[in-house]
């Protein structure tokens, strides 16, 4: 029940994605979730990095500390990767129901920049707090 | 059977780690912090160089998850881990995927600084040791940001 609800929930999220998805074939091979993502909520407060790995993340709270452990279903709505959450500090403390990665703001379906992707977690359609991939040699 | 091997070849490896705690315990001079009480993880991205300082690609933790990135940013294989309980800081047995495909990677482990292994206190220093055999390895370093 959960999981349809998320999926819903998700779709909903997605739908200007998906809207705006005819402006540029967002369909780049390569384009991930996995790696480390700086989330700052509205206000601008630092509130944790995800770290995704596959289907997995962990949850790093800002003292550095592990929050906890969730799973994420992967979702295709649009090419980029989109996810449903399930458990972990996200979804508990956070009341997180899905993420997806965009492209810059104002550019969301332009893939091209990896260093400027975007990973967007929603917590409702209109309540998204945003992180930022943590750079290095890889990116 | 593979992961039989794995864990005595894990078991051989950290052996030296095992008997340098035992030494330093009766050394009260050398501090020995366990890894566990600290709170240590691997979680996070490992960026990982060979022996001769070339950049190999980066390794993503995630729980029993790993990713792992190329150098030029694109994603290789994913692979699950096995936690090795019996050490003190975060170990694992490697099962699958790029780092045991590609680079024969059997086991890795989070270690201090080179020139101090067993010591944890500096999170910024830590290292992310892959194990192909006994005497070779990868290092990787955490990549830093405002976590850490």
């Amino acid at each position: 029940m959960f999981k349809l609800l998320a999926t819903a929930a998700v779709a909903l999220v997605l739908s200007s994605a998906a809207k705006a998805e005819d402006e540029l074939d967002s369909n780049i091979p390569g384009v991930t979730a996995d790696g480390t993502w700086d989330c700052n909520d509205t206000s601008g407060t630092y509130l944790g990095a995800i770290v995704i790995a596959d289907r997995s993340y962990a949850f790093v709270d800002a003292d550095g500390t592990v929050g906890s452990y969730g799973k994420l279903n992967q979702v295709s709505y649009g090419a980029a990767p989109s996810f449903v959450v399930l458990g972990g500090a996200l979804q508990e403390k956070l009341g997180v129901v899905a993420m997806h990665v965009q492209g810059p703001p104002g550019h969301e379906m332009d893939f091209s920049d990896w260093s400027k992707l975007v990973l967007y977690v929603a917590v409702t359609d209109t309540n998204k707090f945003q992180c930022v991939q943590r750079r290095g040699s890889a990116t | 059977m593979f992961k039989l091997l794995a864990t005595a070849a894990l078991a051989l490896v950290l052996a030296d780690t095992v008997q340098a705690q035992q030494t330093a315990a009766e050394e009260p001079d050398t501090p020995i912090l366990d890894g566990n009480t600290l709170g240590l993880f691997a979680d996070g991205t490992w960026d990982c160089n060979d022996a001769a300082g070339n950049y190999l690609g980066a390794i993503v933790v995630a729980d029993l998850s790993y990713a792992f990135i190329n150098p030029d940013a694109t994603v290789g294989k994913y692979g699950k881990l096995n936690k090795d309980t019996w050490v003190d800081a975060p170990g694992f047995i490697i099962p699958s995927g790029e780092v045991k495909d590609r680079f024969g990677g059997i086991g890795m482990i989070v270690k201090g600084p080179l020139e101090h292994p067993e010591d944890y206190r500096d999170r910024n220093k830590l290292r992310l040791q892959i194990i192909i055999t006994a005497e070779t390895f990868l290092q990787c370093a955490r990549r830093q940001g405002p976590a850490t």
